[in-house]
């Protein structure tokens, strides 16, 4: 009897449905100010000077402009070609230029209109496709953020021999987090010359390795507290940076605290997305429907700045060719610069667009073919001792089959697949059914998480229980109860025992960004570590302190026992804390798996463990009006372990419909660089009313060293739904849809393409 | 930023007094779900606004009178949509109101705000269209009785004058053989402006001739717009296959949608006709079923 496993309550829920969690709009500080920040109004021009209107009374307001900068102007991530301040040149719509603040929130507003901008027009490079090629210069001389080759056998002669080649080309559009809480922080000046920072983000030690370069501070002077975070979704991890890099520079020249909080409009036409492009697809087969050979060429708008978009590359690159056996692979994927706001993470990091890409190509050989997406599938599907992409060999832990086969029969896919295909032309209702399978590592990419070398610490409270400190931070998605549940059990203690504070930097050390499905899996492990290290250490106090050796002592059932004695585990804490004040223990990464990766050809073992899931969707499709109504989803996962049961079929019911909204709703829509829809009205994404008959199918193929066996899960349900809701739509439609989202304004164009009038 | 004038009339006497000349013209503020949001996006700067959300006691009732619906213009969405009267015996209205934003909105948008500032997309507005209402405006000096098909002649843009208020909005009571339906086609199944949305009431006489056709259709031209082009078509004339299909010319008439960042004119168009053909080949259904 454990908490692995259990559907236990959210330890964080109470204090969000009672609304007495604190979120950063929350907070008020004595004589705190209100930031803005001036953006520009054109995609690429040269900034002359910044005119503050001579007019205005500038005394009760604070500005800042980028020689206020004290260290290097760039918010470091992978290169240090993003500023925090644009200095010179311009390279997108609403790039932050100064900043001001005030007490006076009105007065703040009208201050914002006497600044100008002077600037001398660039002609902007907006299609990545010509990004290349193009004489406008946005990054280094070529406008590549990043190029990645992944070779195995040989494509190109294996393409040869195939009895048949199928190509395709697929193309997707931006798509926006839309995390509940938008973007805000609050910066403190330290009488030190430091400063705090607080505010809703994924990973406080980006924000602090952003900060030190900037401000020219030792890291001990610079500190990190994450405050409770209304959803991210991938939106929170590059963008805290920025945002607390403009708070801080507002608090130190005005030494006051200073917050900035995003209004939606604000957060939607600045914020990093999904990114946008295209993928091409060239299959060789041979007669029985075998994949020979898979070209795939990658191309994703980065938009103006790097930000995390070689590392998204990456993942699209790996995913490119699917969960597929195919002994011959190439792909090329690159990573553009244009002149748009940059895109960056989201939920699924390249893999949903990999996804859309090669499961639309499935179902494009299974039509030339004549057999169903299902067949298709099942005889090309991945099995352990295949080679991934990267040549990496599956010794264990692949669901793949059997959440293909669960979906099948649960969706009762290839009757309902067959039916369809035969139904009434002239129906006012059309109906069709799509599926899906897609694999997502966890964790970080090959070598990775040995570079990242996370730690995490576990401490005695002073109420006789523990308490975890990490980097990795609850954003919503369950790390508070999870963490809790895996120090319970491996403690041997109640869950309420455990405590679980928000990350400060000045507390807590470094887990590793939260991020890349690698809470549960990676750090959840080593919270388990560090429990056992905990107990280590407590059984070597204690030994020192009764007086015995440390082998006499024996922990189980909750307690230490030795010579007859029985000390509970939370006395044993009490007195620890009591007697020796601090006692903390340590787990720190070590690479149990003997991951071999080559990172310039990306060969090797990219992954320790991969997640595996299928999904049918089934939509009625309004010929009317070319709405989709989705009437039915199945989905199966294999996690490798349910820590918690309840939360992970919400995590998939909330990522599946994310997935859904990326593949027929949610559209981001731009005109010469500037986002045109920036707000919720008509930024949609679903809402409760929209959310079809779900089921959850959890599969668990244990990873030997997750924690209880798990694997990674918070990405792999928003890779999927998207080129199955295509699939089906298409089927109804009669039509095949290979852009998405698939909104019924492009059925429409399709529907009355060549007629007139309509 | 100059400071707004803030006023809030208590009776309806004192919010007419206050929109009166010589005042300088005010923006009248109901449940605040347009000029909140204006003023909060940034664009609006009204000098004076006049609250006139404490008049409900004299402009919120929903009262049958003489075979007419009279609804007060600070009925609530919400209260149109659960309205026992208006559910009885103005069905289309309640299925409307209940179709506008989410509760939130619906708890605090007004029918006259949505008049006021009869946004193309506003959703009760086709249902005025359809039903003939009309619109009474009072101001100091007179009442006016405008019915809304004449009553916005531009976008955003409306015959009321600055010093008049929108008090009531009179519905006849349509015909019991009418056939009438809402339709609305927004981004997503619920919380979602309308891409094109459609109020449709019609009714055949005995021979199987089109007795009367009212069809309001909003997001499809700068105004909700009453689609005279089909109601001339048809009204008089057998429902045939052909007479059907043959009106899709008369709805291009009727209507000409724009490109914007909700939805295209091709989009607009093709939904146009599929609605008003669905709702005629209802008509002729429901007909030859009674």
């Amino acid at each position: 009897m454990g908490f692995i496993g259990q559907s236990i309550p959210r330890t964080d829920g109470f204090g969000k449905v009672t609304g007495q969690a604190t979120f950063v709009d929350d907070l008020c500080l004595p004589d705190m100010l209100f930031g803005a920040t001036i953006r520009s109004d054109e995609p690429h021009a040269r900034l002359e000077r910044i005119e503050w209107d001579p007019d205005f009374d500038w005394s009760s307001i604070v500005r800042v402009d980028a020689s206020d900068i004290p260290g290097r102007n760039a918010i470091f991530l992978e290169q240090w070609d993003q500023p925090a301040l644009a200095q010179d040149v311009i390279r997108h719509h609403a790039e932050p230029v100064a900043l001001i603040a005030c007490a006076d929130r009105e007065l703040l507003e009208t201050a914002r209109k006497h600044v100008t901008l002077v600037t001398r027009p660039l002609d902007p490079l907006f299609d990545p496709e010509e990004a290349l090629t193009s004489e406008i210069k946005i990054f280094g001389e070529d406008n590549l953020f990043k190029q990645i080759e992944i070779e195995k056998g040989d494509a190109p002669g294996a393409m040869k021999s195939a009895w048949r080649v199928v190509e395709g080309e697929y193309r997707f559009g931006y798509q926006e987090q839309m995390y509940i809480e938008t973007q805000g922080v609050i910066a403190v000046p330290g009488e030190d010359g430091g400063v705090t920072v607080h505010g809703s983000m994924q990973c406080p030690y980006y924000v602090l390795k952003a900060l030190t370069p900037l401000l020219g501070l030792p890291p001990e002077k610079v500190r990190i507290i994450q405050t409770t975070t209304g959803g991210a979704f991938g939106g929170k991890e590059e963008y805290p940076s920025m945002l607390a890099a403009h708070a801080v520079l507002l608090a130190l020249k005005s030494g006051r605290p200073v917050k900035m909080v995003y209004d939606r409009a604000e957060d939607i036409a600045v914020t990093p997305k999904r990114h946008p492009g295209v993928i091409r697809h060239r299959t060789g087969v041979d007669r029985e429907g075998h994949l020979l050979a898979q070209e795939v060429e990658i191309l994703l708008d980065g938009g103006a700045y790097c930000t995390l978009s070689p590392v998204v590359l990456g993942r699209a690159a790996i995913a490119a060719g699917g969960p597929y056996r195919c002994d011959n692979l190439k792909v090329l994927a690159r990573m553009v610069a244009t002149n748009k706001p940059p895109s960056g993470a989201f939920r699924g990091f390249g893999g949903p667009q990999a996804a859309f890409g090669v499961e639309r190509h499935m179902d494009r050989i299974a039509e030339e073919f004549g057999v169903s997406p299902l067949e298709i599938r099942r005889r090309n599907l991945l099995q352990i001792g295949d080679t991934t992409a990267t040549g990496q060999q599956l010794k264990d832990s692949v669901g793949i089959g059997e959440v293909l086969e669960k979906v099948a029969e649960i969706s009762d896919f290839e009757n309902r697949h067959r039916a369809y295909q035969h139904q009434p032309a002239k129906e006012r209702l059309r109906r069709g059914i799509g599926l899906a399978v897609c694999f997502h590592g966890g964790g970080f990419t090959g070598a990775g998480e040995t570079w990242l070398a996370s730690k995490v610490d576990l401490e005695l409270t002073s109420r006789g229980g523990v308490s975890i400190h990490c980097g990795s931070v609850e954003m919503g998605q369950g790390r508070n109860t999870v963490f809790s549940q895996i120090a319970a059990d491996a403690l041997g203690i109640d869950l309420a025992l455990v405590q679980t504070p928000p990350p400060d930097t000045a507390t807590c050390p470094d887990s590793g960004p939260t991020a890349a499905s690698r809470t549960t899996m990676v750090v959840g492990r080593l919270v388990s570590d560090a429990a056992e290290n905990l107990l280590a250490r407590m059984t070597e106090l204690l030994a020192q302190q009764a007086g015995v050796q440390l082998d006499a002592i024996h922990y189980g059932q909750g307690a230490f026992h030795w010579e007859g004695q029985d000390l509970p585990f939370g006395e044993a804490a009490l007195q620890l804390h009591e007697s020796c004040g601090l006692v903390r223990a340590r787990a720190q990464f070590v690479d149990r798996d003997g991951m071999v990766w080559d990172p310039q050809t990306y060969r090797g073992d990219a992954y320790a463990a991969y997640s595996w899931a299928a999904i049918a969707t089934e939509v009625e499709l309004d010929m009317d009006t070319c709405m989709p109504r989705i009437t039915r989803v199945v989905a199966a996962e294999d996690i490798g372990k349910a820590i918690n049961p309840l939360s992970v079929e919400g995590q998939i019911q909330g990522g599946t419909l994310q997935g859904l909204g990326y593949g027929a709703l949610e559209e981001v829509k731009m005109e010469n660089g500037r986002f045109v829809n920036y707000r919720m009205t008509d930024c949609l994404i679903p809402t409760a009313m929209d959310v079809p008959d779900m089921e959850v199918v959890i599969v668990e193929r244990p990873y030997q060293h997750g924690p209880a066996g798990a694997k990674g899960l918070g990405e792999l349900p928003t890779d999927l739904p998207a080129p199955a809701l295509a699939a089906a739509i298409s089927q109804a439609a009669g039509f095949r849809f290979d852009e998405i989202p698939v909104t019924p304004e492009r059925i429409a164009a399709r529907l009355t393409q060549g007629k007139e009038g309509a | 930023m100059k400071p707004v004038v803030f006023q809030r009339a208590s009776t309806l006497e004192e919010a007419l007094f206050l929109l009166a000349p010589p005042q300088p013209e005010a923006t009248v503020l109901a449940g605040g779900t347009d000029v909140m949001v204006w003023i909060r996006s940034g664009g609006f700067h009204p000098a004076r606004v006049v609250d006139i959300s404490p008049l409900r006691a004299e402009c919120a009732r929903i009262v049958e009178r003489e075979g007419q619906i009279a609804v007060g213009a600070l009925c609530t969405h919400a209260e149109m949509a659960s309205s026992p009267l208006l559910r009885e015996k103005l069905p289309l209205l309640a299925e409307a109101a209940a179709s506008v934003g989410a509760p939130p909105i619906r708890n605090r948008g007004t029918l006259g705000g949505n008049i006021g500032g009869s946004s193309p997309a506003g959703d009760m507005l086709p249902v005025l269209l359809a039903c003939d209402a009309t619109v009474v405006l009072q101001s100091a000096g007179e009442t006016r009785r405008i019915p809304y098909s004449r009553y916005c002649i531009g976008y955003r843009k409306t015959v009321r004058r600055s010093e008049e208020l929108i008090t009531e909005v009179v519905f006849p009571l349509p015909a019991p053989t009418a056939l009438a339906r809402w339709y609305k086609v927004g981004g997503r199944r619920a919380q979602a402006c309308s891409k094109v949305n459609l109020a449709a009431v019609g009714a055949l006489d005995r021979q199987g001739q089109v007795a009367f056709l009212r069809l309001g259709i909003g997001s499809c031209a700068a105004t909700p717009v009453l689609m005279e082009n089909v109601a001339g078509q048809l009204v008089g004339c057998y429902l045939s296959k052909e007479a059907i299909d043959g009106v899709i010319p008369a709805i291009s008439r009727d209507i000409s949608p724009i490109d914007d960042p909700r939805s295209t004119a091709r989009y607009r168009s093709l939904v146009a006709q599929n609605l008003v053909i669905r709702f005629l080949e209802e008509l002729v259904a429901t007909a030859t079923a009674t």
